[in-house]
């Protein structure tokens, strides 16, 4: 398998204040790669390098072997950020056309993508609402419905469950898994250790550091509890 | 095509916000109806009272004012609650002339009836024919500085909307969903002046027809011409504004420009003359845009100036705007590299 991501010494300075030191990981195709670690840990910083809206102070981030950002890469990138990123006062339909147009997507293909797409997310009925109607759950569904309407080949999430309840939650990780068997890479940030535990590999980032990185059953035999949190807790963890 | 795809969602958005859509179109037109009844006032009869006045005087001084009957004791007191603008007391060899006195507006039309007045008393052999170049010599003060307004209200609210959307826009995350999806930095940029320009034009027509047909401002140039200035001094609001909302942190960042950026420029605009002032003084004037299309509107309304002879002004406006499209891209390349 080849790899989709390389990561090599990459360190994220904001000002004097490292948020990102010395990462290095490979992320390889049609792998489920999550992410870990708590909050302010450097989770987004470090999927924003890969999507290539931040860029590394030192070292550096290919994806498809292509620094980003690069526009040969960016079509084949779905992303979700934490918040929604959402025009609150158009439909959720006039949300997914916007964007699918800036994918080039037009006419019939874009309105049946946009109907698949709303089936995965469960939002086929609320389409023609506008967006400030929506809970906030149906705003994360839809917000996933943009990700992944112009079928990226790497999806990348930040957070992408939270505030989703469980059995949409259970929905959208079968579409998850259906995606990576079409060859699909999903990075995956989260805090939550269930969440996590569903990814074929995990990297547990602290303080911008990364701390450990291997695969979830290989973590989960590491730590005394069959507990992957517990590996935060021990120092003698090497990477 | 990606450009038309922002501009038609700009559109979209903005045509459900009834809020702005009222700001951007009714507004400007309340103002000038407010600010053509403030100005037109310079030209009403100021009120008098008349003491021992020979009856020729105060037969000329009808024409220029309205004459009310006071009690001579009663004077000061209604001069102060403004019942009376003046009063003329006769003297022997002199005429005293009283008047409140903070209202300048209220003495110099005070002044002006009865100069005119007493001109006409004692006629001398020498006529006074005014002939001015430009304008009639019937002008009202509002039709003079009219153009500025047409020119300064297309700019702000137009600088406003820009800048509180595209802020908006960063603040939302959208820009950063924006910048991951292969849209090019100058096609954003572009995309938002072709939607925001759409309202722009609606609003520079609004504004014309409105000022020169139902203000009746004074307007020997042709309408489409005033229309054009406005939307060259519309798109240099539009990419200032987007420009500017860079450097603001939230919506209430980007209005408190209005002061500083937006408020200045009428200053230098010609409302106020700034014919004797230093040169430093004109020199901050040159580099603000609202000169330039106050110019140029002037030119066109009071002058009968065509496009092509006040090309310059244009020119620089067209400049301007083209500097901030162009430093807008560059701007966002703090958010994505490419």
């Amino acid at each position: 398998m080849s790899n989709v991501v390389q990561i090599q010494n990459v360190d994220r300075l904001f000002g004097k204040r490292a948020v990102l030191k010395n990462i290095s990981m490979n992320i390889q195709e049609g792998e489920i790669f999550g992410i870990l670690g708590p909050s302010g840990s450097g989770k987004t910083t470090l999927i924003k390098l890969i999507a290539g809206i931040d860029r590394s102070s030192k070292g550096e981030v290919l994806v498809y072997n292509n620094e980003m950002p690069n526009f040969t890469v960016l079509p084949s990138i779905g992303y979700m950020g934490q918040s929604d990123a959402l025009y609150s006062d158009l439909t959720g339909a006039d949300n997914l056309s916007f964007f699918g147009a800036l994918y080039n997507l037009k006419g019939k293909e874009l309105k049946s993508r946009i109907q698949e797409v709303a089936q995965i997310v469960g939002l086929e009925d609320s389409l023609n609402k506008q967006v400030n109607q929506y809970s906030g759950g149906m705003k994360k569904r839809l917000s996933l419905a943009i990700s992944i309407l112009h079928k990226p080949t790497l999806l990348i999430l930040d957070e992408p469950t939270v505030g989703i309840d469980p059995v949409l939650r259970k929905q959208i990780w079968n579409q998850f898994f259906e995606m990576k068997k079409q060859g699909t890479t999903i990075i995956i940030t989260t805090h939550i250790m269930e969440e996590a535990e569903k990814c074929e590999r995990i990297g547990l980032i602290r303080e911008g550091e990364l701390i450990a990185l291997d695969t979830t059953e290989n973590l989960i035999s590491q730590s005394k509890t069959g507990k992957i949190e517990d590996l935060y807790f021990n120092t003698e963890v090497s990477s | 095509m990606r450009v038309f795809a922002i501009s038609k969602r700009i559109i979209k958005q903005f045509l459900k916000d009834r809020r702005s859509l009222a700001m951007i179109f009714v507004a400007p037109i309340v103002l000038l109806f407010l600010f053509s009844y403030i100005l037109k006032q310079d030209d009403t009869k100021p009120t008098l009272a008349l003491v021992d006045a020979p009856p020729a005087f105060e037969q000329i001084v009808k024409d220029y004012a309205k004459v009310k009957n006071v009690n001579p004791s009663d004077i000061e007191d209604k001069l102060k609650k403004t019942d009376l603008d003046g009063a003329v007391l006769f003297k022997s060899g002199e005429i005293v002339v009283q008047f409140e006195g903070t209202d300048k507006a209220r003495t110099t039309a005070v002044m002006d009836a009865i100069q005119s007045a007493v001109k006409e008393n004692t006629p001398s052999n020498l006529k006074i024919v005014m002939d001015p170049i430009y304008g009639s010599k019937n002008m009202e003060s509002f039709d003079s500085i009219g153009p500025i307004f047409i020119g300064f209200f297309s700019f702000l609210f137009v600088f406003i909307l820009s800048g509180i959307s595209f802020v908006r826009e960063r603040l939302t995350t959208t820009l950063e969903r924006l910048l991951v999806t292969p849209v090019k930095r100058w096609e954003i940029v572009v995309g938002y002046i072709l939607g925001f320009g759409f309202f722009a034009l609606i609003q520079s027509i609004i504004i014309t027809v409105f000022s020169i047909s139902v203000l009746d401002m004074y307007n020997v140039g042709s309408a489409w011409e005033v229309c054009v200035v406005n939307i060259l001094l519309s798109l240099t609001a539009l990419t200032l504004g987007m420009l500017l909302s860079a450097y603001a942190n939230n919506e209430f960042q980007v209005v408190q420009f209005i002061p500083v950026i937006a408020v200045p420029q009428i200053l230098f605009s010609g409302i106020f003359s700034t014919a004797f002032l230093p040169n430093w003084f004109k020199f901050i004037g040159g580099i603000l845009p609202l000169t330039y299309g106050a110019e140029a509107l002037r030119g066109i309304m009071i002058k009968g100036q065509s496009l092509s002879d006040v090309i310059y002004q244009l020119l620089i406006l067209l400049g301007f705007s083209i500097v901030f499209i162009s430093l807008n891209i560059v701007a966002l390349k703090k958010q994505r590299s490419i």
